[in-house]
């Protein structure tokens, strides 16, 4: 659900719910000096670069759908995803995880094992340009297998670092 | 209200009602809060529950029926005349409430179909449906699934602003009869009459079976 929308709902459900004891739930409010070390913002061009990556790895996902897939679109997606996907590493600063208080889903493991984390960044990077190659060989099939192996590096660090949202 | 107690609302009537009540925030806390292996569980509960009311409408309870609480036009406007005096002949739902009904049974629908389509299987859960519909196709069905909650969310607040005008102007009371089924009248109308025990046992089957195979993805027979 959209931030925006949250302050409006919040209204109607406080008078919707106000039965409902508890349902408040830890809805995340932030507060902005909660992340005083961090630029701000960092939190919100971060979940913008992932958005944008999500919206153009779909604009590939979409041609692969279709019998004749549009390798122009392709290779534009692929290189605004590899773009996009070198900002990662700079968008975690220390004191944007959860224990910040902020409404984001980054979990404290993203500190807590550096390492792992920055080899999960790695992995993504990697098959950012698989995607890229791929789209230059205007083959389907290859470009099928470098979004499955995309997927396969958005998912491993999201089960890790990210909240778990299924 | 001094007067006799008649019997309004039969069980099953009650148990779609206040199931709907637990299950909207119920729904909304869990997507708010990414508990999305429950939201979808919730969910499908949901659809059981409209498909229930739904035939339930068709072959229940007198009160519980489309045919008889959806009236046309000009009966909203007579209703709607004459709410503020509170006098009324029959139990059930009057003339304006009926499409209120109809329009928040709708809506759930809506939402509900909405949100067996949405997701991104690269991305946390997806609904049962998901795989059926191409990825652009989906992104627009989650997103108008997050949006069309403020649909039904403003259909849910005119039903309760509704109910507290006739708790404050008309002094009736309609959260008491919708817990125990009975409501007082001020002189003699026709209480609602009942139908056989099989009906709502045969309708919960046919809810539960429906819901549990949307609930997998549609499988077809081989």
């Amino acid at each position: 659900m959209p931030t925006k929308g949250r302050i409006l709902f919040g209204l109607g459900a406080a008078a919707l719910l106000a039965t409902l004891a508890g349902c408040g739930g830890p809805q995340g409010t932030a507060s902005e000096d909660a992340n005083a070390g961090a630029r701000p913002g960092v939190i919100e061009d971060r979940q913008a670069t992932f958005e944008r990556i999500s919206d153009a790895l779909k604009s590939v996902r979409a041609q692969l759908e279709t019998d004749t897939p549009d390798f122009a679109v392709i290779s534009a997606g692929a290189e605004e995803i590899r773009a996009e996907s070198r900002k990662i590493a700079g968008f975690f600063p220390e004191g944007t995880g959860r224990s910040s208080g902020a409404d984001t889903e980054a979990l404290d493991t993203i500190w807590e094992q550096p390492a792992q984390f920055s080899a999960a960044i790695d992995r993504f990077l990697a098959a950012g340009e698989g995607v890229v190659a791929a789209a230059r060989s205007r083959s389907a099939p290859l470009v099928s297998s470098a979004v499955e192996q995309l997927g396969g590096a958005c998912r491993n660090c999201h089960d890790s670092f990210r909240l778990d949202d299924d | 209200m001094a007067g006799t107690r008649v019997k309004a609302w039969d069980l099953p009537v009650r148990i779609c009602h206040w199931g709907f009540a637990l299950l909207l925030p119920a729904l909304w806390w869990t997507a708010e809060n990414g508990q999305m292996r429950w939201h979808m569980r919730l969910g499908l509960a949901l659809l059981a529950l409209l498909v229930f009311r739904v035939l339930w409408g068709f072959v229940g309870s007198s009160t519980a029926r489309f045919a008889r609480f959806v009236r046309g036009p000009g009966a909203v406007v007579a209703y709607l005349r004459s709410a503020p005096r509170g006098d009324f002949s029959t139990v059930g739902h009057n003339p304006a409430g009926g499409w209120s009904v109809l329009a928040m049974l709708g809506a759930m629908l809506v939402q509900v179909s909405l949100g067996l389509f949405a997701g991104d299987p690269y991305d946390g859960a997806t609904g049962p449906l998901n795989r059926w519909v191409g990825v652009m196709t989906a992104d627009a069905l989650t997103e108008w699934h997050g949006a069309f909650f403020y649909a039904v969310l403003a259909l849910v607040a005119f039903h309760l602003l509704a109910v507290a005008f006739y708790l404050a102007i008309r002094r009736d009371n309609l959260v008491g009869p919708m817990l125990t089924g009975w409501r007082s009248v001020p002189h003699r109308v026709d209480g609602m009459s009942g139908v056989p025990a099989w009906r709502p046992a045969a309708c919960a089957l046919v809810a539960i079976a429906a819901a549990s195979w949307v609930g997998s993805g549609l499988p077809m027979p081989v």
